[in-house]
């Protein structure tokens, strides 16, 4: 009982206090025995003996809590394409909504096994993650500030909303133990080497105009935090955006020894009987130190328009042209970001928890469950997955889920391993009724092969 | 076995590519299309009275505020120039001042003469030269043509003591036995030429001649001569006496050139007490007093005579780079309100001057640089009546593209006006096609705003305008605005309608627009 009690403090502490990241794609890759795969979320499951992987391996995934994706687009019938439905976003936005992204790809993986039930491994691997908070009004700021059928101000202000993006290469060193014939644990200490980064410190955005109409005031305060270059400013201080200036910084030779960083994954598997398997892991629980382009950007400013004065008194002219374009420079200037050098700070990287059981049913079937948690810098996304695997023969495996995720149920999931030995096929998704469900809050996809070399 | 292991999982890999290829094919998640709706206070305006009526920003023309804040118009307008021009003007329309000859044939039947002799040669029959006893010149030419025979001519020698050139040296001609038929010109720039005054001609050049001849076989040339020619003439100044000297100007000039925009073909205009003054600036350096002046408006085929002039004007003398002045006012009479109510695109004025009043033999000189200008001034209290006045106006430069750009689909507006002018204002905005038809109208019924008093603003807010979209919106995208304003002082009131400086008119212009902005990052 006290076991359990011990168990419980930790998972609470562990859900509601770090920062941890999952899904359905994983308890897939976990409980299919997808070993390098699963060795990145799990360090203590590994191959248990001395092996080279060629891992061209990928995740992807998008996913929100608030809009069916597919729901998101309509048809633009002139253009022949689809393209955002702001009808939809508008009506069905909540208070809170939040949106994420995730590429992943692993190279390879390695393994040794050691004397006395040690297992060491080192794996190459590349994570990007963005996500986005975002409050309803952000919507209905696009709907102006007017009502033009009856003639009515609109008011808003945006707060709280976030943008976050991280981008980084992991080196990771794990090694593993044996302890005892039904647990074993892991870890890895991970060697992180950081791209890009945003990090908003916060957003307060505002559009007030009086009922009178008198005037109309644009405010925001905004600050983030970035380690880029490709967001600058040039020796006028202009403010330009330059997505080809991003290799500079990506690339290891042009970045060696800069924005490092540390993590630590820690991960069991405990194994009361042979049917029964029940795995942990905290994983990504870590910082990186970011001296590379590092800037603190902050936008804060009011500009109120009252109207073209064209009082003989006032510098306004006649040419309308030349008026709107003084407003634009002046709202340019007044809303020009103040880019400042900032010395090196650091930040944490998106750590996520995993805790799920497998029991076997028989021979054949397998069922899983799965809890999970990613908390991402501005909110926290749940994961909850229960799923069946079924092994028709020796060399494949299905698996078919079914989750809570995005404060959203009904997720079908479903994956499949093909191979044995030296090749493995593998192809997952946390979401497969988004082929057939426009109301599907997320798509992702993790596919791979591995190629045992040695 | 591995092969094909290896071959399904490529093959699984290709078909996941495909449909993940087809899948996002048919979505554009970099274009956005947002309609936010719009309401704006697009513009707005406060302009005073001395403002809106001092929109010509003439130092000429200003207003100014008196200690009752009554506004003032006063202004100033050169209205003729008087040169030299005027006075002199034969001389300067002429190109040739001399053109006589003298005859030889008096000695054509000598067999040897030697003699010295005096002749005068007269200037042209058209030129007045009245009391001028000199002319300074900036350039002429004095040409000598000497038209004899070789059997005849042994020498000439001609000396014209009257004429100087710029050493101040008398101009001579010599002319040998072989230059019987030659021609020899003298460059008089700079020069100075006498004129001694004649009754009978218009003024007579001295020669001095000495001549020897000899007859040395038959003669062939029926009439020997001399032939003298002045030309090329441009004068720097005239010298001479030319008090009491009476001219008579005749002028005409452009008036009032900036009623372009008044549709109006007169406007009843009734001044309270102003004080308009004809004036005359001087840059001689004797005076002038102007007489028998009349002043007409008007245009060629209409003209009106402008009553209450003065009888006359004297004018003081300018002097060392100072013009003289002399002014006088027009009588309390005078019908200039309803001259200029006619808006008369030209001025005609004739006077009769007379130079140096009283002083006729004191000596003058006049240059051509000397000028007089004549001008009226005048002081107008805006105290006024005035009947209806249209004004209408193409708004050249308003590009309607600039404002209703591209992304707007549909917009209406209304409009605030506070005025407390003392004028009743009506106007509208018409937005006309390349034929200067009109597309449609602004507001759906002109503005009427009432004239106030400064205690009592006059409130007027528009309905809202017609909703503007589509088809039409695109025609007023490509029209040219123009602004019909109709204005007037109360009407039915015999109070004169005072403007004051404190007097303004406010407005405030409203937009609703539907917006459409495409948006990209391609």
């Amino acid at each position: 009982m006290k076991k359990w009690l011990t168990y419980s403090i930790l998972f609470i502490y562990l859900v509601l206090g770090l920062k941890t990241n999952a899904d359905a794609q994983d308890a897939t890759l976990i409980f299919t025995e997808l070993i390098p795969q699963n060795n990145l979320i799990n360090p203590a499951v590994n191959y248990d003996s001395t092996i080279i992987v060629i891992t061209p391996s990928a995740k992807f995934l998008i996913g929100n809590n608030t809009y069916g994706l597919k729901n998101s687009f309509s048809w633009n019938a002139s253009r022949e394409y689809k393209n955002w439905d702001l009808e939809y976003l508008t009506e069905n936005a909540r208070t809170e909504n939040f949106a994420n992204a995730v590429i992943n790809y692993s190279i390879f993986y390695i393994e040794r096994k050691l004397s006395h039930g040690f297992t060491s491994s080192f794996s190459l691997n590349h994570k990007s993650s963005f996500n986005f908070l975002f409050p309803e009004q952000l919507f209905d700021l696009t709907e102006g500030n007017a009502n033009y059928e009856t003639e009515s101000i609109r008011n808003y202000a945006v707060n709280g909303l976030s943008f976050n993006g991280i981008s980084y290469t992991e080196y990771s060193f794990g090694l593993s133990k044996i302890l005892g014939s039904t647990f074993r644990a892991g870890m890895h200490l991970k060697l992180l080497n950081g791209q890009y980064l945003m990090r908003t410190k916060y957003f307060d955005a505002s559009l007030y105009t009086p009922k009178n109409m008198e005037e109309a005031t644009l405010a925001a305060d905004i600050r983030y935090l970035q380690s880029s270059p490709v967001i600058n400013n040039d020796p006028g201080n202009e403010y330009f955006f330059d997505v080809g200036n991003y290799p500079k910084q990506y690339y290891l030779f042009n970045n060696f020894l800069k924005n490092m960083g540390a993590a630590i994954d820690l991960g069991f598997v405990y194994s009361p009987n042979p049917k029964t398997e029940i795995q942990g892991a905290i994983t990504d629980f870590g910082f990186i130190t970011w001296n590379t382009n590092q800037a603190d950007v902050t936008y804060n400013g009011s500009y109120t328009f009252k109207g073209f004065d064209l009082s003989p008194s006032d510098g306004s002219t006649e040419d309308f042209g030349e008026n709107i374009t003084a407003v634009a420079d002046s709202i340019k200037s007044t809303f020009s970001p103040q880019i400042d050098d900032v010395s090196a700070f650091s930040t944490g990287v998106n750590t996520k928890f995993i805790l799920g059981a497998k029991r076997k049913i028989n021979s054949k079937y397998s069922l899983f469950g799965l809890l999970s948690m990613h908390n991402y810098p501005n909110y926290r996304n749940y994961n909850m997955t229960a799923g069946t695997i079924f092994n028709p023969v020796n060399n494949l495996a299905v698996s078919i889920t079914t989750s809570y995720k995005n404060s959203h149920l009904g997720n079908l999931g479903a994956g499949m391993r093909y191979g044995t030995g030296k090749f493995q096929f593998f192809i997952s998704t946390g979401n497969l009724e988004f082929l057939i469900l426009k109301s599907s809050r997320s798509a992702n996809l993790t596919f791979g092969v591995n190629f045992h070399i040695y | 076995m591995k092969f094909s292991r290896l071959s399904i999982s490529f093959i699984l890999s290709v078909l996941f590519s495909s449909i993940l290829f087809y899948a996002c094919k048919k979505y554009k998640f970099n274009e956005i299309t947002l309609t936010p709706e719009l309401g704006i206070h697009l513009f707005k305006a406060n302009i005073s009275a001395s403002e809106l009526l001092n929109s010509r920003k003439d130092s000429a023309i200003y207003i100014y505020e008196d200690e009752d804040n009554l506004l003032h118009l006063s202004f100033e307008q050169v209205i003729d120039t008087i040169t030299a021009n005027d006075f002199f003007e034969n001389f300067y329309q002429k190109d040739t001042l001399i053109n006589d000859t003298i005859p030889l044939e008096l000695f054509r039947d000598f067999y040897e003469v030697t003699i010295d002799l005096e002749a005068k040669v007269s200037f042209t029959e058209e030129l007045d030269i009245y009391k001028i006893d000199s002319i300074r010149l900036d350039s002429c030419v004095l040409m000598l043509e000497m038209h004899t025979d070789s059997n005849f001519m042994d020498s000439v020698a001609i000396e014209i003591p009257s004429f100087f050139d710029k050493n101040g040296d008398h101009v001579k001609f010599e002319f040998s036995a072989a230059e019987y038929q030659a021609k020899k010109t003298v460059n008089l720039d700079n020069g100075t030429i006498y004129l001694e005054p004649s009754f009978y001609t218009n003024g007579l050049v001295p020669l001095k001649l000495h001549l020897k001849f000899s007859k040395k076989g038959d003669i062939n040339v029926e009439y020997p001569n001399i032939r003298m020619f002045l030309y090329d003439l441009k004068i720097n100044s005239f010298y001479g006496r030319f008090g009491n000297r009476k001219d008579t100007i005749t002028e005409s000039a452009p008036f009032i050139d900036s009623m372009q925009f008044i549709q109006n073909d007169s406007v009843f205009i009734n001044i309270n007490q102003p004080e308009i003054y004809l004036y005359f600036k001087n840059g001689f350096n004797f005076p002038f007093d102007f007489q028998n002046l009349n002043i007409q408006a008007g245009s060629p085929r209409h003209k009106q005579n402008v009553e209450g002039l003065p009888q006359s004007i004297y004018v003081s003398a300018g002097s060392n780079g100072m013009l003289g002045y002399g002014e006088e006012k027009l009588s309390a009479s005078t019908n200039i309100e309803e001259v200029i109510g006619s808006f008369p695109d030209s001025i005609y004025f004739y006077g009769e001057t007379l130079m140096n009043p009283g002083n006729r033999e004191k000596a003058n000189s006049i240059t051509n640089a000397d000028s007089m200008f004549l001008g009226m001034k005048g002081d107008l209290p805006l105290n006024l009546k005035i009947s209806e006045v249209i004004y209408q106006r193409k708004l050249d430069s308003v590009n309607m593209e600039n404002i209703l750009r591209d992304f707007i689909e549909a917009v209406k507006f209304n409009a605030e006006f506070k005025n407390n002018l003392p004028v009743n204002i009506s106007a509208q905005l018409y937005f006309l096609n390349d034929d200067e038809n009109i597309i449609t109208q602004a507001f759906k019924s002109p503005l009427e705003i009432k004239s106030g008093d400064p205690e009592n603003d006059q409130h007027f807010e528009t309905e809202l305008s017609n909703e503007f979209s589509g088809q039409i919106l695109d025609e007023i995208r490509t029209s040219q605005p123009m602004i019909e304003v109709k204005f007037l002082t109360a009407e039915g009131d015999e109070k004169m309608a005072q403007f004051l400086s404190t007097q303004n008119i406010g407005f405030d212009f409203y937009v609703f627009g539907k917006t459409r902005f495409e948006l990209s990052n391609e």
